[in-house]
């Protein structure tokens, strides 16, 4: 009776905090969801607005064809890589448009243009917090898959670690925006 | 120019370094550079050029006026103790031996409070002397402000009041008092600071025992470029976690907590979660709350930097609070701001200005920081 009750309990207590590891490591991939669908909102931010920039800078130039070289494609649910070759593509063109109102003081000198200006550097603001958000939820979650005893679950139900956001070359210095 | 002690100014500084503060003269205003923190010095060439653009104060006329206080209060401290033996020797020859020592205590008590609550009276001549003295406390640290800051506004008595401070939802229920609040401008950076003086009361069991506790600080209001919707809090973290402590109450100890300071209390009061940034020194030092993405918004790893140096160069408890775009910085160190005009008779001439201009080049570096100015020139 005795051997069946310790039995019992240690059966109940290996469940309970098997499911507890498993709870934490749901956990931490949903926050990592959530981050990565945070990188989603600044690039979409982001998008629109330099859409906007676009807009204004048309107004001053006949090159319409030439403003945008790199294709963008912003949608949900994308791939670590996939974001960082949309944010690549965003800064290319955003470039691309820099160099454009160049040639245009007026353009420059327009108060439209200067906010979206701002705007740019809010989202980019937004991007990198959102990126250093994902890069902190996927560094906590790698940490359980290779450490004991959360390691044990991860590979019982086959979790394995996750890709880092690494962000385009050029945005890797921390960018001095006060 | 003439100084006290008959030594230069450039010596005069010097030699109040020395021993002051346990500050070194590094030459530059700078301390950043510098592993262990030592306070801003202002350099000899600054504290000329200071005297130079502001000649209506002369501060060897403070240094003689002071000596000559001084002079006057020893002066003052022979006859009382005159006045003590005198007195006994009088008390031994008329009157019975059993009463002489209590007329003596008594003698001595009439005399000590005399000095207590008069001797400033004899630190300063009155007349032309009193009224030169008073530009010193209304109009110098103004003056001192101003050698760095734009559109200043400097009220000595009143700061930061208590309802201004509940409406901002960083205190509650906390009688407050306030002085030196600072309104002005820094490289187009509009601030506000004030001292402010928290009284926390702590109650045993029974409340047979409650004392008061202050803490001592200063708070710094910054305009910041990011604006927030929901607040973020940054506390250190031994401050956070203050476990219980005895203390002695005359007769015996008594466990209690002490009074936690104002960001605890914010971070309850808005109902914050903790969150960690990706900074495991960061982390170390300080406990985070708020919208975690905001968190990583605002805490940028410029300014987790910025708050960790100005831990390392505050002989406190530091605390940030961003909200709507402000930045709100706590510094309780147990430091006023000019807090050297608290003891105006024993800091002469120059060290009044040194001194003074430590003050103004520390909230400087606070606001360079918090606003990441540092590399800037002043």
């Amino acid at each position: 009776m005795i051997i069946a009750g310790i039995v019992i309990g240690a059966v109940v207590f290996v469940c309970g905090f098997y499911i507890y590891l498993l709870n934490k490591l749901q956990r931490s991939i949903v926050k990592i969801d959530e981050a990565s669908s945070d990188i989603d909102v600044a690039l979409s931010k982001r998008y629109s607005v330099l859409k906007k920039m676009v807009q204004v800078v048309n107004k001053y130039t006949e090159h319409e064809k030439e403003l945008i070289t790199e294709v963008v494609n912003i949608r949900k649910g994308m791939t670590v890589s996939e974001k960082v070759a949309a944010e690549e593509a965003l800064n290319t063109n955003y470039k691309n448009l820099n160099v454009v109102a160049e040639s245009y003081p007026e353009l420059l000198s327009n108060e439209v243009y200067k906010k979206l200006q701002d705007s740019v550097t809010d989202t980019e603001e937004h991007l990198q917090a959102s990126r250093r958000f994902f890069n902190a939820a996927v560094s906590k979650y790698n940490q359980y898959i290779v450490t004991f005893p959360t390691n044990m679950v991860a590979n019982n139900k086959h979790m394995t670690r996750r890709d880092f956001y690494e962000a385009p070359e050029e945005e890797t210095h921390d960018v001095d925006l006060f | 120019m003439a100084a006290d002690n008959g030594k230069s100014p450039q010596g005069m500084l010097f030699d109040l370094y020395d021993g002051l503060n346990n500050v070194k003269h590094s030459g530059s205003l700078d301390g950043f550079s510098n592993e262990s923190y030592n306070d801003p010095v202002m350099t000899t060439e600054e504290y000329n050029a200071w005297l130079k653009r502001h000649p209506e104060f002369d501060l060897d006329e403070l240094a003689r006026i002071q000596s000559k206080g001084l002079g006057r209060l020893i002066l003052l401290i022979v006859i009382w103790v005159g006045v003590i033996f005198g007195s006994a020797y009088i008390l031994k020859t008329i009157t019975n031996s059993l009463w002489i020592l209590p007329a003596i205590l008594l003698i001595m008590a009439v005399a000590t409070f005399g000095v207590i609550k008069f001797g400033n009276v004899f630190l300063v001549d009155s007349g032309a002397d009193e009224e030169f003295m008073k530009g010193f406390f209304e109009d110098f640290p103004l003056a001192c402000l101003g050698d760095v800051f734009s559109d200043v506004e400097y009220d000595r008595k009143e700061g930061i009041t208590r309802e201004e401070l509940i409406e901002e939802g960083v205190f509650r229920n906390f009688d407050i008092t306030s002085s030196s609040g600072i309104s002005a401008e820094y490289q187009g950076i509009s601030f506000y600071q004030s001292d402010i003086n928290i009284v926390l009361g702590i109650n045993t069991k029974g409340g047979s025992n409650n004392r008061d506790v202050s803490q001592q600080g200063r708070l710094l209001f910054c305009e910041n470029s990011k604006t927030v919707e929901t607040p973020v809090v940054v506390i250190e973290k031994e401050e956070f976690f203050r476990k219980s402590v005895s203390i002695d109450v005359g007769f015996g100890s008594i466990d209690t907590t002490p009074p936690e300071p104002v960001g605890p209390d914010f971070v309850r009061y808005n109902k914050s979660k903790k969150f960690e940034t990706e900074s495991v020194e960061f982390n170390e030092e300080f406990a985070c709350f708020g919208d975690e993405l905001t968190g990583f918004y605002v805490l940028t790893p410029i300014m987790m930097d910025a708050i960790m140096e100005i831990k390392s160069r505050t002989r406190g408890e530091v605390f940030v609070i961003f909200k709507d775009d402000e930045i709100i910085l706590g510094v309780f160190d147990g430091d006023p701001m000019f807090g050297i005009f608290e003891n105006i008779g024993a800091n002469t001439g120059s060290k009044l200005l040194v001194n003074a201009m430590k003050d103004v080049y520390n909230l400087r570096d606070n606001i360079k920081s918090l606003r990441n100015l540092k590399g800037e020139t002043k």
